[in-house]
């Protein structure tokens, strides 16, 4: 306690006069993937979906907690690599950074990589915010016999310094009484901010930057210099701001910055983070204690692993195990385990035998008019079918699913499957990273469309949302087709090219048309790791959670609609109308139904897809057309609304509407050719 | 490329000047020596492309164009050989977006890297991590072996 005291009293603390009883804003900080989302959760008691890529935290999250009396909200942000954005995500963090006005900045880095993440360390303080540095993952840089002198960093950079273990919660006292500390302490931050050092090199951009300083006179959440590091850096949005708010200093800014360009050979983009580099080598030099068994990982050839990574990166080994985990993961354990063998059961021994009859037997007792009684237990009966749906079909496939995705995501395969594959994904103008949006859209294809902001570029996203909306099938969906077409071994895999040939011909087509930047390719790529089991089942059950509450209440909704439907001849006429197209690709009229419901969720199509075969009411062919048909059919109504979220209502529309002409094309062209053909499968 | 009757090691854009009094000027597809004057056809693109795809040497090298650095010193990372350690000795680029990108992976001149893998997207490690990119951004980093 003692030296806790001192240690804070000779540091910086910087923190903004906060009146006792006010809420302190505090915000989580870092590059991707150094574990802010674990932190996050070990402070606030709260699950958020941790991961182990890149690119996943889209949302903000906040939460409110209360230490010692003090209340605190706290905000993790998506990744940020360095002060000038790259990417959406970056752009959303800083934004936040500027107008939150943050009473404390938690900079999380990932200790093994200090030399990599300083950098963003210095520029917070010269922005002049109050930061706190955390080097999480002091596990893994103690395996690597790395150590760190912590006291002499503090004293280097003037903020407080803890070591933690987010996963193991090591460090989490320190650090919640650290942040209660620093709610308390009455530092005045303005007199106290740290510039960074100048050296020859960049002579002139510090003559620059104290040019700028001086021509700006209005003020701003972060300090004068930082704004002219940006403005050097032609940062786009803070021009705009300088712009907005004292439009007379720009063209002596202008002037600045075109005689600063000239001086230096490089782009001044370069010359600054050079000279940040420097300054970080001199501080962890200083402060990097690397023990007698240090080994790098460059020397390190931490066999097995090492190995592993390399095979799965080899195109020659990497495609065979790509599809070995496809067949695995995918096909055996979601596909013939959990749509077939666990389907089977709740549905034809425990709904079917059990549940249903109660049912039945119990509202012919409750409700005498049969009217109300079949909203719930009939045909179409919110309980016989929106509940049987949700919970004896799509709830088991889903959760495999989600079960089988975790276990991939946290070994860090998901990155290596993005360099795998980017070369073919930049021929649909996209790039490898859009991988996680799309092999997250077999899971939930309207979760999928929310992460596609991760992506970088405008176009990238459009493309994305096209090819999610279309041709990628989600679990429920994939779960259901599955577990039609085990056994018709040909059918599946005329059901994959075709899905696959249309994803490639209409990502092709659509980069052809939109115009914009060609995406570029870069990613970390963690280290392979065992997948923990607390994190696969944490991880399983937020999102098997957020998907069923999301679904349930649509099913139930649907059965009412369409018991309303139903009563007032809407949905006889709807079918009707659908009859025609569902005849013109070969269907059985009944198959019109099944549309209908696909409207409300494909899914839930799907499902009725699964009672009409299993009725046996379709052959081979219209089987094959119809999964066709469904997979490549219109989003269900929550991922229509998401695609007019995330892409506006114009394009969002546009897509969707697109979708549904196109799989009826589609369809019907497959039907045509099948039937003309006499092909029997 | 290296001269198939002297062995003198080019860059093309050097070339063009043992051409001049040509009638044919660029259209020919052939390069010549600029120090024997011997005259060779240089690789279309495809074949390089084949070349590069067996991870062999191919006649066309896309050696950085600064002059501060002879031919040997600075070829983009996308020429490099596998498994061996290099120095980034500049990026080759005035795009402030693509500059960002590399920056955040710490791929800075002076900085050491050891290219892993090279198809189908280049994986190198530098300090403690790997990171893939796309042979777009690796030609813009220019390295040399230490
Ligand atoms: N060994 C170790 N792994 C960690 C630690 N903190 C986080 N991780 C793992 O790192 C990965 C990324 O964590 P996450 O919180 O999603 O990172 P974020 O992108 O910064 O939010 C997850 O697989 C975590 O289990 C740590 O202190 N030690």
């Amino acid at each position: 306690m003692e030296t806790e005291d001192l240690r804070l009293k000779n540091l910086n603390v910087a923190t903004a006069p906060v009146a006792p009883g006010k809420t302190h804003k505090i915000l989580i900080l870092g590059s991707p993937n150094v574990g802010k989302s674990v932190l996050f959760n070990n402070l606030t008691g709260r699950y958020v979906t941790v991961s182990n890529y890149p690119g996943t935290t889209v949302e903000v999250s906040e939460c409110h907690i209360n230490l010692e009396g003090s209340q605190f909200e706290i905000i993790d942000t998506p990744g940020m690599y360095s002060f000038s954005p790259v990417s959406e995500e970056e752009m959303v963090t800083r934004r936040i950074l500027l107008e939150e006005t943050p009473s404390l900045v938690m900079h999380v880095i990932d200790a093994k990589n200090l030399e990599r993440m300083l950098p963003l360390t210095l520029e917070l303080l010269d922005a002049g915010l109050p930061v706190m540095l955390v080097l999480n993952m002091m596990d893994e840089a103690r395996r690597l016999g790395m150590m760190f002198d912590r006291e002499r960093l503090e004293k280097e950079l003037g903020i407080l310094v803890i070591e933690t273990v987010s996963t193991s919660g090591e460090g989490m006292e320190e650090l919640e009484e650290a942040i209660i500390r620093f709610s308390r302490s009455k530092n005045d931050l303005s007199s106290e901010i740290r510039l960074l050092n100048s050296d020859s090199e960049n002579l002139f951009i510090e003559e620059a930057l104290a040019a700028i300083e001086n021509f700006l006179s209005e003020d701003y959440q972060i300090s004068k210099r930082s704004i002219g590091r940006l403005l050097l850096k032609e940062d786009r949005e803070v021009w705009d701001l300088i712009e907005k708010k004292e439009p007379q200093a720009l063209l002596k800014i202008k002037s600045v910055i075109e005689e600063t360009k000239a001086r230096y050979n490089r782009p001044l983009e370069l010359e600054m983070a050079l000279a940040l580099k420097r300054e970080v080598i001199g501080i962890s030099n200083e402060v990097i204690r690397r023990t007698a068994g240090f080994r790098g990982l460059k020397s390190e050839k931490r066999g097995f692993e090492e190995w592993l990574s390399r095979l799965t990166m080899n195109p020659v080994t990497g495609l065979p195990i790509l599809f070995l985990i496809l067949y695995l993961g995918l096909y055996q354990f979601v596909g013939v385990f959990g749509a077939k063998t666990v389907v089977d059961f709740l549905e034809r021994t425990i709904f079917e035998g059990y549940i249903n009859p109660f049912l039945i037997k119990l509202f012919s007792q409750l409700i005498p008019w049969p009217v109300f009684r079949d909203l719930f237990v009939g045909e179409y009966g919110m309980l016989t079918l929106g509940v049987r749906y949700a919970i004896a079909l799509i709830l088991p496939i889903v959760s495999f699913f989600f079960l089988v995705f975790a276990v991939i995501e946290d070994t860090g395969y998901l990155p290596r499957l993005a360099m795998l594959i980017d070369r073919i994904f930049k021929k649909i103008g996209l790039s490898g990273r859009a991988v996680i949006p799309m092999v997250l859209g077999f899971g939930c294809d309207t979760m999928a469309t929310m992460v596609t902001r991760t992506l970088p570029t405008p176009r990238e996203r459009v493309i994305s949302t096209m090819l999610l909306s279309l041709a990628i099938p989600c679990s429920a969906q994939l779960g259901v087709i599955f577990a039609l077409l085990t056994g018709h071994v040909l059918t599946l895999f005329l059901w994959a090219f075709v899905v696959g040939l249309v994803f490639l011909f209409i990502g092709f087509l659509t980069a052809q048309i939109m115009p914009g930047e060609k995406p570029s390719f870069y990613m970390e790529l963690p280290p392979l790791r065992f997948p923990k089991i607390t994190n696969v089942l944490t991880k399983t059950y937020v999102r098997v959670k957020w998907y069923f509450l999301e679904v349930l209440p649509l099913f139930i909704v649907a059965s009412s609609l369409i018991w309303l439907g139903q009563l007032t001849g809407v949905f006889a006429f709807l079918i009707r109308l659908l009859a025609v197209p569902v005849k013109m690709i070969g269907l059985p009229v009944e198959a019109s139904k099944m549309f209908l419901m696909g409207f409300f969720r494909r899914d839930y199509g799907a499902a009725g897809l699964y009672d009409l075969a299993r009725a046996g009411k379709l052959n081979e062919v219209q089987l094959l057309v119809a999964c066709v048909t469904l997979t490549l059919f219109l989003p269900c109504i929550a991922q229509f609304l998401m695609n007019m979220k995330e892409r506006g209502w114009k394009t969002g529309l546009g897509i969707s509407a697109f979708t549904l002409f196109f799989s009826f094309w589609v369809a019907f062209f497959l039907n045509f050719i099948l039937v003309s053909l006499g092909v029997r499968l | 490329m290296i001269c198939d009757l002297c062995h003198h090691e080019f860059n093309e854009s050097e070339a063009r000047g043992a051409c001049s009094g040509c009638g044919t000027q660029k259209s020919c597809g052939g390069v010549r020596c600029p120090r024997c004057y011997y005259e060779m056809v240089s690789a279309p693109g495809w074949i390089s492309g084949i070349a590069r795809f067996f991870n062999r040497k191919s006649g066309r090298e896309a050696v950085c164009e600064e002059k501060e650095f002879s031919e040997k010193s600075g070829v983009s990372l996308n020429e490099f050989e596998v498994n061996r350690s290099a120095e980034i000795v500049d990026l080759r680029t005035v795009d402030n977006l693509i500059l960002r990108k590399i920056i955040a992976m710490d791929a800075l001149p002076g900085a050491k890297i050891t290219l892993v893998q090279k198809f189908p997207s280049l994986v190198f490690r530098i300090n403690e991590s790997s990171f893939s990119i796309d042979k777009e951004l690796a030609s813009v980093i220019c390295v040399k072996p230490i």
